[in-house]
């Protein structure tokens, strides 16, 4: 009886032995599993898009082309804005951007920024290309922006080489969506310091072809009151609704 | 400035010009792509004909395309590229007939010279033959950077 005992006890020991070891090998392939798909999530993770501009890092962007060549694109003084999109071609998530086509937007060119040779692989990036954009090999370019994840766009402005926005988007389509919402925001009067403003309205006085001096800048606004005393003038006067710089209002400041 | 340089050519870019130097591979067809170099005041376009078919329609009055093509072993010593050096551009070269996609307002030159046993083609466009004077000094100081091995 009493051998029985002691052999149960081993025995039940031993499953002990047993059941931890299976119990860690669970967790370790558990762990494993998570880092793989953390991996994954970090790849595709969206970035929200940053809403306020800043200096890029960045006043040309070098690299090597898909064909072996080299080649150096203004990101500053130059005109019209730069699409730079980060892409890999072992990220998922990329896939979209390369089998799609960059939208076609006034003005705006589309770089596709890849690691460098020693990351990437030129064979790959040579099969996936598009007509639509210039492909360039640069991790300077990714380690300048710190690309915090892929697919990460970055609109330039050629100008100065301001970031006018940047973030993550999955689809072409999506990423056109921000890119005029960044013009747009770059536009808008909370955005632009009094000397912008001040050169937007010259600007659009001259395309109305009012020139500095031309003597309708000195004339009295109309008040609202003679405005309603002469509700409907007629085209023959010369006159327009609204008064102030009114066509065929000719004549010296009074 | 910013130095571009690949397949034996460098050159120092001036402040808001961008180049692109592609190398000399076998095309599907079996016919040898040349090495050609393109420099432009202008942000250039992906897909560029040799000469800058594709650039140039998107030039605007203040710009420039700087072409260096490389005609290969089979032209050294031919009388065509007798010159020797990399030339520098003036106004008067300047020549509305002579562009390869004849655009109004715009003008070129084509020079053909031989650097270190390489036969080149250098071939220049303005937006505006009118306005060449502005641009050709950015012209001129791109092609005294030029280095050709």
């Amino acid at each position: 009886m009493e051998a029985l005992v002691v052999i149960e006890g081993i025995v039940i020991a031993l499953l002990v032995i047993l059941v931890a070891g299976l119990l860690r090998s669970h967790a370790e392939i558990l762990r494993q599993l998570a880092e793989l798909g953390g991996g994954e999530r970090r790849e595709s993770r969206l970035q929200p898009p940053r809403r306020l501009s800043r200096q890029g890092p960045l006043t040309v962007l070098s690299g090597n082309t898909t064909d072996g060549g080299s080649a150096t694109f203004a990101l500053s003084g130059s005109r019209g804005h730069t699409l730079l999109a980060f892409l890999s071609t072992t990220c998922v998530a990329c896939g979209a951007f390369w089998q799609g086509t960059p939208p076609e937007l006034e003005g705006i060119r589309t770089l596709l920024v890849t690691k460098g040779e020693e990351a990437e692989s030129p064979a790959e990036l040579s099969r996936l290309e598009t007509n639509a954009a210039t492909t360039v090999m640069s991790t300077a370019a990714w380690e300048s922006f710190a690309v915090p994840a892929t697919p990460y766009f970055a609109l330039i402005d050629n100008r100065d080489g301001r970031v006018v926005g940047e973030g993550s988007a999955p689809t072409w389509e999506q990423v056109g969506e921000m890119v005029n919402r960044a013009l747009a925001d770059q536009r808008h009067s909370l955005r632009r310091s009094t000397r912008q403003r001040k050169a937007d309205t010259d600007e659009e006085l001259a395309a109305a072809g009012i020139e500095p001096g031309d003597p309708r800048l000195f004339r009295p606004p109309v008040s609202p009151q003679s405005e309603r005393s002469q509700p409907f003038p007629s085209p023959a006067s010369g006159a327009s609704v609204g008064g102030g710089v009114a066509e065929g209002d000719g004549g010296g400041p009074t | 400035m910013t130095q571009l340089s690949g397949e034996g050519i460098s050159v120092e870019l001036p402040s808001g010009w961008e180049g692109a130097i592609g190398r000399s591979t076998e095309l599907p067809d079996g016919a040898q792509r040349n090495v050609v170099a393109h420099f432009a005041s202008f942000p250039l376009p992906p897909r560029r004909g040799d000469f800058g078919g594709g650039a140039v329609d998107l030039m605007d009055a203040g710009d420039a395309l700087v072409v260096l093509f490389d005609y290969g072993q089979s032209a050294v010593g031919s009388a065509l590229f007798a010159s020797e050096g990399v030339p520098s551009v003036i106004a008067s070269d300047f020549d509305r007939d002579i562009l390869q996609k004849s655009i109004p307002g715009q003008s070129g030159v084509q020079r053909f010279f031989t650097v270190a046993g390489r036969a080149i083609c250098l071939y220049v466009v303005v937006g505006s033959h009118i306005d060449r004077a502005e641009v050709i000094p950015a012209v001129n100081q791109l092609l005294e950077s030029v280095h050709i091995s």
